[in-house]
């Protein structure tokens, strides 16, 4: 068995699943996240916190189940990889912000990588150099 | 390839969904050190020790008391607050201090604001004493 093949698939599902369950969170118990929402968000955007939670949930739900399903993988693995970047940055170092850059280079080699053998899109070519 | 495009359907939307189940359905189980009640005793001793000149101590008991929205304390990393007034000033809605009413929230704020100095600061306003 060739296991090289399945590491991009083993680490795209495993990423899949971390936003799902973000995702979903949010959408289910919202008052949970009301602490995490920045202040810049809520001035910018004119939204309550809670429209906020829940469109970040439902953003994260969809990408989730196109990264879960392997539909344009690159680039919602890219946006997602932003999306966290974004939120790594507001915790700084705190452990929450280091796992979620953790989590954004995670991201960024799904992106680099693009399709893998499991996803329901065509095998992606290598990136050009 | 067209079994592989079904499989890529299944697996991705089994992952989803169980992850998904998993936030919804299965709630995380409080930690017990911190959860667990630290100076009840059989016998109901209910003494304030509160005096002016210096801090107020006050037992898990008489914290206890004060479990709803007419008069709600809680107790965080070994102090107590009364929170009566920032149940309906709480950004994060009514619900999530009513919660902590007269039990120690030690747990619910650490993972909700932990290492956050906003939150920290706000809470100390309310800050009545420390835990017996």
């Amino acid at each position: 068995m060739n296991h090289k093949k399945y590491a991009p698939v083993v680490l795209r599902l495993g990423m899949c699943a971390v936003v799902a369950w973000f995702g979903a969170s949010q959408l289910s118990n919202p008052n949970m996240w009301f602490g995490v929402v920045p202040a810049w968000a809520l001035e910018f955007s004119h939204l309550s916190a809670q429209t906020i939670i829940r469109l970040n949930g439902w953003f994260e739900i969809i990408a989730a189940l196109a990264l879960g399903v392997g539909v344009f993988t690159r680039w919602v693995a890219l946006a997602l990889s932003a999306h966290l970047f974004v939120i790594a940055l507001g915790f700084g170092l705190s452990a929450v912000g280091v796992r979620d850059f953790g989590l954004t280079f995670g991201l960024l080699a799904v992106a680099m990588f693009g399709a893998d053998c499991l996803c329901f899109e065509d095998v992606a070519p290598p990136l050009a150099v | 390839m067209r079994k592989q495009k079904i499989v890529s359907i299944v697996l991705g939307i089994f992952v989803v969904a169980s992850a998904a189940a998993l936030a919804v359905y299965a709630k995380p189980k409080p930690k017990l050190n911190s959860m667990r009640p630290r100076s009840i005793d059989a016998s109901p001793k209910v003494e304030i020790t509160a005096t002016t000149s210096t801090p107020a101590t006050y037992t898990l008991m008489q914290v206890a008391a004060h479990k709803d929205a007419s008069s709600c304390w809680t107790t965080i990393n070994g102090a107590v607050y009364d929170v009566t007034p920032w149940i309906s000033a709480h950004p994060g809605g009514a619900s999530a201090i009513l919660s902590l009413c007269g039990t120690d929230g030690s747990v619910a704020f650490n993972e909700q604001h932990g290492g956050k100095s906003r939150p920290a600061n706000e809470l100390a306003a309310y800050k009545i004493g420390a835990l017996k």
